[in-house]
């Protein structure tokens, strides 16, 4: 009885040690997996490209060029509810959200939020100067 | 059946190895040390790869060579104005301090038959040390140098036939503002 009794008790601590060990691991594959979800769902690539992207098209266009930005995936990744300052022109400079690039284009460079048939888009219009009608 | 009954006589080694204890930190520091490796490797991959920057600055060259040409030629003829001290900045609709701060640009006249500086006046703007900046950075294959683009366009002035040749060069970079 005795005997049977310690066997148990061994047997025990064995699946208890075994069972803390898969659940160690599962944690440690949890958090990597969170860490990676985290870096891959945030908004800085995605900012970035749309700032370089737009900063090069701006650079090439020509006074009269609009230029319409689907801004609906953006605004999602961003969680930035004010789409309107989501992407801004301000001292030569295009800005997406935190990230900020100069273009070398002399125009006058107007950008303005509007929804169109349901899609947020962001309106960059190239004006050949400062006395051009605005078109916000 | 013949049964084989061998004694292993412990040595140092196979000892150690006997103790259960001994065996159980060995597999625990062993599995502890793969565990760090592996997060180690995940985070460095995942920082390296969120961390790299597109590089525009090819595209930012081409784009502002081809605005350089664009405002040069005007329907087919090189444009007088650039021959006449004109101020390359206002004629290209480019905005001076970003050009100065981040930009290169160099346009050269060449004679199309003997391929030497036609005209004496070379047009260029910018920061000038790009240019050798952009050499080095081809030769070492490097970031963080500028990238320059190159063209060769045949004109006419004055009837004489001339090569214009064009040099762009980008070290823009983006910021990103945390505050």
């Amino acid at each position: 009885m005795m005997k049977c009794f310690i066997d148990d008790r061994k047997a025990v601590t064995q699946v208890l040690e075994v069972v803390l060990f898969i659940i160690l691991n599962l944690i440690f594959i949890a958090s990597l997996i969170v860490f990676v979800n985290r870096a891959g769902s945030s908004s800085a690539v995605l900012e970035q490209a749309y700032t370089k992207e737009l900063a090069v098209a701006i650079d090439m266009a020509k006074p009269g060029t609009i230029i319409s930005v689907n801004i609906e995936e953006l605004a999602k990744k961003t969680g930035n509810s004010e789409k309107s300052n989501l992407i801004n022109f301000r001292n030569s400079r295009i800005s997406v959200g935190k990230y900020k690039y100069s273009v070398f284009t002399g125009y006058d460079i107007e950008v303005c939020a509007v929804k169109d048939s349901g899609i947020n888009q962001a309106r960059v219009y190239v004006h050949k100067n400062k006395e051009e009608k605005r078109l916000c | 059946m013949l049964k084989l009954n061998r004694k292993i006589i412990p040595n140092k080694k196979t000892r150690f190895l006997q103790n259960k204890k001994a065996m159980e930190f060995i597999m625990s520091a062993w599995w502890f040390f793969v565990l760090v490796i592996i997060a180690v490797g995940v985070t460095m991959g995942v920082l390296m790869f969120y961390s790299s920057s597109v590089d525009i600055k090819e595209l930012e060259a081409n784009a502002l060579a081809g605005k350089v040409i664009d405002c040069m030629i005007v329907n087919g003829d090189l444009n007088k104005a650039f021959l006449n001290n004109a101020d390359i900045f206002s004629l290209c609709s480019l905005n001076k301090e970003v050009i100065e701060k981040s930009f290169f640009i160099r346009v050269s006249f060449y004679d199309a038959n003997s391929l030497k500086l036609n005209y004496p006046k070379e047009i260029s703007a910018g920061v000038l040390a790009f240019e050798r900046d952009c050499e080095i950075g081809e030769i070492k294959n490097a970031g963080g140098y500028p990238k320059c683009v190159e063209y060769s366009i045949p004109s006419v002035i004055n009837d004489k036939e001339i090569i214009i040749k064009i040099i762009a060069g980008s070290n823009n970079a983006g910021v990103r503002d945390d505050k």
